[in-house]
């Protein structure tokens, strides 16, 4: 038993070693071992029979926790440095994954508390303490227990809320030399989960029911506490009304967290339980209305074999009661022509986009998610945007969004009227309010405005953020351009393999496609399709992802053949791909390229058929 | 004539400035002689070329239309290079866009590193001079940054009466041509050596072919 001991401590110690050290901690690498091109176009011709795009595939897939963190930290958008400060939105999010360790620190309560003398102090283990002793503590995990499904709950219940008396499997577990792989992979797990602990170590998070403060500890460095703390008001989370003692009590005890951050820099983790008392009350009642919940996610763990983790986050996203997506709202007429119900928020296609849409998770659409996107629509920001959000670009985004407005589309009458352009304008503030390290970067106006002909506002905004999240667009976006490389790395492939004549065309000329196809990228073929086409793209698009896009690209090129070997200089063969991928284009318009007649939705036919 | 053809000058002209300062629009008057209503934001890069006979050059100017945003920026190290002169763009009735002038600069310097960074021949051009409501960026402060910053020409233009544009160009190729005193094919980097040579060796061959043929037809 001793050994057994020592060598899961050390196996525990290394693992929790090499993940500080690993950088997949930080996004940026790992979210570059996720751009391969096994993940982010899979291998042609290996779409499997579910239809999931390969991506999605993998992640089902991965019970890795560690490659689940980085699809988190993808998802959530964590930097290497990790010094944003997550919105809202993100915040909830947290709230749950704390939650989550409610239960994971107390189900590894024990092992813990013998390993934890040889552990050094900044092992992340020293946020057991975070639980609360005594009554307080039982109050708080049962808080916690709403999160738990069935099964699990019961098995909680026997194993914390009775902690005289430690389950069997409990003990059975840790007494099996063939179970330390086991148990060594929910330490591991355990670990990611104590890191948000250790955050709240580092920075005291506070936590009042679902209104969370995270202020990170470069934050405290840059004295930016104050700010932060009275930034966040309830009342920008809308739970002023709901509950107003809570509320005040936050505010009050966001003084006082700051009076004890001056004085304790390296805070103990005592600072915060205060917080920990104020969660109980709110919690218990949502534990209410996320037991109809759990049923569905059991089952939809059986299905898909998915971590119990993500799919609570998603369901998070999504919030827990389904819903059609029907708007209560207003009615939407969308214009494609393939709405069904006029009191529909979107077409039949925007409900299947839905349904592919994060992750295949998103088969509900909540009240909750357009409250969120109307907070964000709603939320005022001045000219210092800019400031706020954490980006770099001189110009405060919401003039630039204004920009571009009037030159999305430019040519479509959909997007003539002003009204119009608001709805257009709200999505992409609230895209650049949701995702602060990234913000707005043109090229998404295109995006949202493919979407927004299809449905109603907030949806199309949760389609973005699928699209940038799920899809992995946002490594297009961001300063860098990481993910440009990937897609022509993959598009030259695909020539090489598909239209041999066209290779040994550009081999020869030695032209850069890469000019052409950066904006057919950043757009998503946004500049080349009519706007009542799209439609046709984003289905396919959402359903196979980068795989489609490099078919579509490939059938675009190959009916542009005959004009193109016909060239020998680079440029003139980069004027007349860009004079048919922008037939609106900015350059070449008056130029003499006779342009070949393309019908994008044959194309794009012809394209989803292809292997 | 063939002489002539023979010392065709190719120029790389960049054309950079904050977002919806104009630089399309420009370069569309002056590409196409129109002026464009609906267009939309440039992503990426385009380029468009124009032959144009300065001092009895013919001179085929290639000039690259570049994204406003800041992001877009660090792609410049793929367009700026081996350009030959610069337009730096701003919108006279936006004053922030003339303050990051500086900004601009800096950063066309930095992604384009051509070899001369004191003499870099840069043009500033003042655009959207029809829109004069008496808060227009006065010449004056223009003027003086320019002063301040390498003794740059300055130029006020407006796209949509067409003040100035074909001026500004011809000066920008002038200072190219300047730069480039000998008669080079100047291509930029990304096309390579060899795409340098192609052009030249493609007019040269067309000539030659030409020349035989004529004399057999004698």
């Amino acid at each position: 038993m001793e050994l057994k001991n020592t060598y899961y401590k050390k196996r525990l110690v290394n693992s929790s070693k090499k993940f500080f050290k690993s950088e997949s901690f930080s996004s940026r690498k790992s979210s570059s071992d996720f751009r391969t091109d096994k993940y982010k176009f899979g291998r042609l011709g290996s779409m499997t029979k579910t239809n999931l795009p390969p991506n999605r595939i993998n992640m089902a897939k991965s019970s890795n926790p560690k490659t689940m963190l980085s699809m988190m930290t993808i998802r959530y958008g964590k930097t290497k440095k990790q010094d944003h400060v997550l919105n809202d939105h993100q915040l909830k999010n947290t709230t749950i994954r704390i939650k989550n360790q409610g239960r994971d620190l107390a189900s590894f309560r024990e092992p813990q508390a013998k390993m934890s003398e040889n552990i050094p102090e900044s092992s992340p283990f020293d946020t057991a303490a975070v639980l609360p002793k005594g009554k307080n503590r039982i109050r708080t995990i049962g808080a916690a227990v709403g999160n738990l499904n069935g099964n699990r709950r019961k098995q909680f219940k026997k194993q914390i809320i009775l902690p005289n008396t430690p389950s069997k499997r409990h003990t059975k577990e840790r007494n099996s030399l063939s179970n330390f792989f086991l148990l060594d992979q929910k330490a591991n797990k355990f670990l990611f989960e104590s890191q948000d602990c250790r955050a709240m170590q580092n920075s005291n998070i506070m936590k009042i029911s679902k209104i969370e403060f995270q202020v990170k500890g470069h934050c405290l460095q840059k004295k930016k506490l104050g700010k932060t703390m009275s930034n966040i008001s309830a009342d920008k989370l809308g739970l002023t009304e709901k509950m107003p003692n809570v509320c005040s009590k936050s505010r009050l005890l966001g003084e006082e967290i700051k009076e004890e951050e001056r004085t304790t820099r390296n805070t103990s983790i005592t600072s915060c339980r205060p917080s920990q008392n104020l969660v109980k009350e709110p919690e218990i009642s949502s534990i209410q209305a996320e037991v109809d919940l759990e049923d569905k996610k059991e089952s939809f763990l059986e299905e898909t074999g998915i971590s119990e983790r993500i799919l609570t986050k998603t369901f998070n996203v999504y919030g827990s009661n389904s819903h059609k997506i029907t708007g209560e709202n207003k009615s939407y007429g969308c214009s494609c022509g393939k709405a069904t119900d006029p009191t529909l928020n979107g077409c039949i296609r925007a409900e299947e986009w839905l349904k592919y849409a994060f992750n295949g998770f998103s088969k509900s659409f909540s009240h909750k998610d357009q409250k969120v996107f109307q907070e964000l629509v709603d939320t005022k920001v001045k000219n210092e945007l800019s400031a706020e959000v954490e980006n770099d670009d001189r110009i405060p985004i919401t003039v630039c969004i204004e920009n571009d407005l009037t030159r999305t589309f430019p040519t479509e009458e959909y997007y003539k009227p002003p009204e119009a352009k608001q709805t257009l304008f709200n999505v992409l503030k609230a895209y650049t309010l949701y995702d602060t390290k990234c913000g707005y970067v043109q090229g998404m106006n295109f995006i949202a405005a493919s979407l927004l002909y299809h449905c109603s506002p907030d949806i199309a905004f949760w389609l973005l953020v699928s699209l940038m999240f799920d899809y992995n667009l946002r490594d297009n976006y961001e300063a860098g351009f990481t993910g440009i490389e990937d897609i022509n790395a993959e598009i030259s492939r695909l020539i090489a393999k598909n239209c041999p004549k066209l290779n040994k065309l550009f081999k020869e000329t030695e032209t850069d496609l890469s000019i052409f196809s950066f904006e057919v990228i950043m757009t998503l073929f946004g500049t080349a399709i009519p706007l009542s086409a799209t439609g046709d793209f984003y289905d396919n698009f959402f359903k196979e992802g980068w795989n489609f896009f490099a078919k579509l690209i490939i059938t675009f090129l190959s009916k542009l053949q005959k004009p193109l070997l016909k060239e020998s200089d680079p440029w003139s063969i980069i004027s007349i791909i860009k004079a048919h991928a922008s037939p609106a284009s900015n350059s070449n318009r008056s130029a003499e390229i006779p342009l070949v007649p393309l019908d994008w939705p044959a194309l794009i036919k012809t394209a989803s058929t292809m292997k | 004539m063939e002489k002539k053809k023979n010392k065709k000058v190719f120029l790389k002209v960049v054309i950079i400035g904050d977002s919806g300062v104009g630089k399309t629009s420009l370069i569309h008057r002056y590409t196409s002689t129109r002026f464009l209503q609906d267009f939309k934001p440039t992503i990426g890069a385009e380029f468009s070329n124009k032959e144009v006979v300065i001092n009895g050059k013919t001179v085929v100017a290639q000039i690259w239309d570049t994204a406003g945003q800041e992001r877009y920026q660090s792609l410049g190290i793929s367009f700026y290079r081996g350009a030959d002169c610069c337009g730096i763009v701003f919108d006279r009735s936006d004053h922030s866009s003339f303050e990051n002038l500086d900004t601009w600069k800096n950063a066309f310097l930095k992604h384009g590193a051509p070899k001369e960074e004191g003499t870099f021949p840069f043009l500033v051009i003042g655009n959207k001079s029809d829109l004069d409501d008496g808060s227009l960026v006065k010449e004056r402060d223009a003027q003086q940054w320019c002063a301040d910053n390498g003794n740059l020409e300055y130029i006020e233009t407006s796209a949509k009466d067409n003040t100035s544009v074909e001026e500004a160009f011809t000066k920008l190729i002038e200072k190219g041509m300047e730069r480039e005193k000998v008669n080079l094919v100047e291509l930029p980097d990304r096309m390579s050596q060899k795409n340098k040579t192609v052009n030249l060796q493609r007019d040269v061959a067309k000539d030659v072919n030409r020349k035989p043929q004529k004399k057999k037809c004698c």
